[in-house]
């Protein structure tokens, strides 16, 4: 994270957009669990980037981009949480392979992990994205602390139980006759 | 010392006190048990961090950078509060309301919404009503987009009517999620005629009320784009609402009626200005 802090002399947007989309993308899919709501949340990382980069203070930029990815979807989250009382609970790996998969995506689709999808789909929002700053995204306990503004004891915490609840999640998701794991082991 | 218990996680990322890693270690060489809770976070670490990750669709990218060049219109100043407060129940949603209508007076504008500004999709709701079926291109109407009874009871319950009758006897068809979920749309038929609701968050964006004439419909603001079908489209606390239909304005009365509305701009200032009137009245005489 240290390497590509920047400055304000040197921002310019499309080196911007070029360097932190995709890592803001990824980001994005993984708290949201699906395509479209993860382009909906970049589109509205980078509108907040883009309105205050005016009062931007050269720092640290990704660790100001994670900031506002993950405000963005926990506030997205409790505003929502009314109408889309289905968005986490079931079925999340059907709407990934149903209506929303558009050729194009499909080819990249069939590289992922249903079942950490799934998995990570079925942790409450809070452990989630600690649990996915940290094992996806490699943020140290202390950059998380200062991303999600929580303390570093409530970060390991977090993350301990996030774990312990994705590996319940993935125990319930063994195989079974029909259903291929994909990339190893859940278990020992 | 004791189990590692909740500081597995700590020590799997080597995110504790050297001191500790050192006394975690030392337990480890003689417990089996922690040592396969290690084990197991590990794995899952490595398996977490071994998830192909997909790219950002070419679109997205183009939107992403053409954003210099138009760029978005900036956040009016009571956004965020009203963001938040809007889905917090009846007082705070009536105290934001009235805090966005004094603001919307005070600035001489009607105009400035509450909340996201959206803009159904008239054209593609209307033509799905012609066609008499949710288009195939953004959702087909599948057993993973149906809105079960009893979740269409909860919604109806937490502020998104999903009424079993609309204007005495159209009677509810199905519920659908539409466009990712973020809309749910509702079909009613009397058997003669039928009505397709809309719903979704946000305000209704007036600029893309083009064809549409603002009325004042017995006492609720909405607006009407008359035709075959015909779409009346109107928000009211942070819902937006679209009603296409082939019945008549009566019907379209009633359900307009049945759900929540808000009144007419004049309807509020001039409410105000007479309770200022009665204040002042009531100041006078005493």
């Amino acid at each position: 994270m240290k390497d590509d802090d920047v400055t304000t002399a040197t921002l310019d947007w499309d080196d911007i957009v070029s360097e932190h989309s995709a890592r803001v993308y990824r980001l994005a899919y993984r708290l949201t669990g699906n395509r479209p709501d993860a382009e909906d949340l970049t589109q509205d990382v980078f509108i907040r980037v883009f309105r205050s980069l005016d009062g931007y203070e050269p720092g640290n930029f990704s660790g100001w981009i994670h900031r506002i990815t993950t405000n963005l979807f926990l506030d997205r989250v409790r505003r929502k949480s009314r109408l889309r009382m289905d968005a986490f609970s079931e079925g999340a790996e059907e709407r990934l392979l149903s209506d929303e998969v558009v050729p194009e995506s499909a080819i990249h689709d069939a590289a992922f992990d249903p079942d950490i999808e799934a998995a990570l789909a079925s942790l409450p929002e809070d452990f989630r994205v600690a649990v996915v700053l940290c094992d996806i995204e490699g943020l140290t306990y202390e950059e998380i602390s200062d991303v999600l503004g929580i303390k570093l004891g409530t970060v390991r915490s977090r993350i301990h139980r996030g774990r312990t609840q994705l590996r319940e999640a993935l125990a319930h998701r063994a195989p079974t006759q029909g259903r291929t794991r994909f990339l190893g082991p859940i278990g020992i | 010392m004791a189990h590692l218990g909740a500081d597995v996680a700590a020590f799997v990322d080597g995110q504790l006190t050297p001191t500790a890693m050192h006394d975690a270690q030392e337990h480890l060489a003689e417990c089996e048990s922690c040592r396969h809770d290690v084990r197991q976070q590990q794995l899952l670490k490595l398996r977490m961090g071994s998830v192909a990750a997909p790219v950002p669709p070419a679109a997205l990218l183009a939107s992403l950078s053409g954003m210099a060049a138009a760029p978005p219109p900036p956040d009016p100043w009571w956004h965020r509060i009203v963001h938040t407060a809007v889905f917090r129940g009846g007082v705070v949603l009536v105290g934001a309301s009235f805090i966005a209508v004094l603001a919307a007076y005070a600035l001489g504008g009607a105009d400035d919404p509450i909340g996201d500004e959206v803009a159904p999709p008239f054209d593609r709701y209307a033509a799905m009503f012609a066609g008499d079926a949710f288009d195939g291109t953004a959702t087909a109407v599948t057993a993973s987009n149906t809105i079960p009874d009893d979740v269409m009871n909860d919604l109806d319950a937490s502020g998104w009517p999903c009424y079993k009758t609309l204007a005495g006897d159209f009677e509810r068809e199905g519920g659908h999620w539409w466009d990712h979920h973020e809309v749910v749309a509702l079909t009613y038929t009397n058997g003669r005629s039928r009505m397709h609701l809309f719903e979704q968050n946000g305000a209704l964006d007036h600029d893309a009320l083009e064809g549409f004439e603002k009325t004042d419909w017995d006492g609720a603001q909405v607006w009407v784009r008359d035709g075959e079908p015909m779409l009346v489209a109107w928000d009211a606390e942070g819902v937006v609402y679209t009603l296409v239909t082939d019945a008549g304005d009566q019907p379209v009365g009633q359900v307009i009626t049945q759900l929540p509305t808000e009144e007419p701009d004049g309807g509020a200032v001039d409410r105000v200005r007479d309770g200022f009137g009665r204040m002042a009245d009531w100041l006078h005489a005493a």
